[in-house]
């Protein structure tokens, strides 16, 4: 029995000292959770100006081509990786008589622009900008175009509808 | 009667034994995590624009107690990623002074997290509702959207 009060006498002091020679230390730990969700924003900064069709200088032609490059877009988007997104352009009703056309620019890195992209079926969408990325851009320009393909009686048009949509593009 | 001398004498070793480790063993705790969502209410002025590049948490995202102190303490702190971006940049700071007996010293200004530890704030004895806040720098539409982690660790040792 004297024996094992001494072991537990010895291992006491050791505990003991080692208590104080060794600095004790502790970890906690917090989590820190950052979700980025997917943004797909655009805009127009307005409706573009009225274009009117006028008599032709020289008779027998057709009306001259009319423009408007007062309005431009701005979009926002982020997407996973191997994924792109696109604007895409469709007109409610075509015009009678008028091939409505429209071009979107891209400044470099925020898309790839198709050009100029023709109307050619109501409540069709077409693709004007894709292999859009993660990206900001604005004051990217939008130009009509009207182009008058046929005579026909003199109209004052109702507005038409033009919807730019910014979606998802096929992988 | 010796018999009975014999077991108390080993009931006080054996409680040496054990209270010499548990007496000096430092200890902290902490509650709080930090969770932010960046969404498109975050972008800084609608489409077109990029997103809002600084987020902050609550002043006291995180609290800290520090018990079983022996004196003068130091608390490291260091973050290892589980998903992370290369934009973002995470950020500490300590807010509050807390409470208890002892003293406490530095960390008021923010200090970048990486995976390494690095001094955060010291003190003596313990302390209790120490409060910490948290930054994150760096954000822009080009990370892509996921799910970010990190741990951050805190680790008080004496001095």
């Amino acid at each position: 029995m004297k024996v094992l009060v001494r072991i537990l006498l010895i291992l006491s002091l050791f505990v003991g000292l080692t208590s104080v020679a060794i600095a004790t230390t502790d970890t906690a730990q917090s989590t820190v959770t950052i979700t980025f969700s997917e943004i797909s924003e655009l805009a127009v900064s307005g409706n573009p100006a009225t274009l009117t069709i006028v008599a032709p200088a020289t008779a027998g032609a057709l009306p001259a081509d009319q423009s408007d490059a007062t309005t431009t877009m701005a979009w926002t988007s982020n997407v996973e990786a191997g994924q792109t997104r696109k604007i895409t352009g469709s007109l409610a009703t075509l015009f009678d008589g008028i091939d409505l056309y429209a071009t979107i620019t891209a400044t470099s890195g925020t898309g790839t622009s198709a050009g100029e992209v023709k109307f050619t079926i109501a409540a069709t969408a077409y693709d004007f900008v894709t292999a859009i990325g993660n990206c900001n851009t604005s004051n990217e320009t939008i130009t009509f175009r009207a182009n008058v393909t046929s005579m026909v009686a003199p109209y004052t048009s109702t507005a038409k509808v033009v919807t730019w949509t910014l979606t998802e593009d096929a992988v | 009667m010796k018999k009975t001398v014999t077991y108390k004498l080993l009931t006080i070793l054996a409680l040496l034994m054990f209270s010499g480790g548990l007496c000096w063993a430092i200890s902290i705790t902490e509650t709080g995590n930090w969770s932010e969502t960046v969404d498109s209410s975050d972008l800084a002025a609608g489409a077109g624009s990029d997103l809002i590049s600084t987020y902050e948490s609550a002043s006291n995202a995180v609290v800290i107690d520090i018990s079983n102190t022996a004196g003068n303490w130091a608390l490291d702190v260091k973050k290892l990623d589980t998903t992370w971006h290369n934009n973002l940049h995470l950020y500490i700071k300590r807010t509050s002074d807390g409470s208890g007996p002892g003293t406490i010293s530095g960390g008021a200004t923010y200090q970048e997290l990486t995976d390494a530890d690095l001094s955060f704030f010291s003190g003596s004895n313990d302390r209790s509702n120490i409060n910490i806040q948290l930054k994150l720098t760096g954000v822009t539409i080009t990370v892509p959207p996921n799910v970010y982690n990190t741990t951050v660790y805190y680790t008080v040792y004496d001095q």
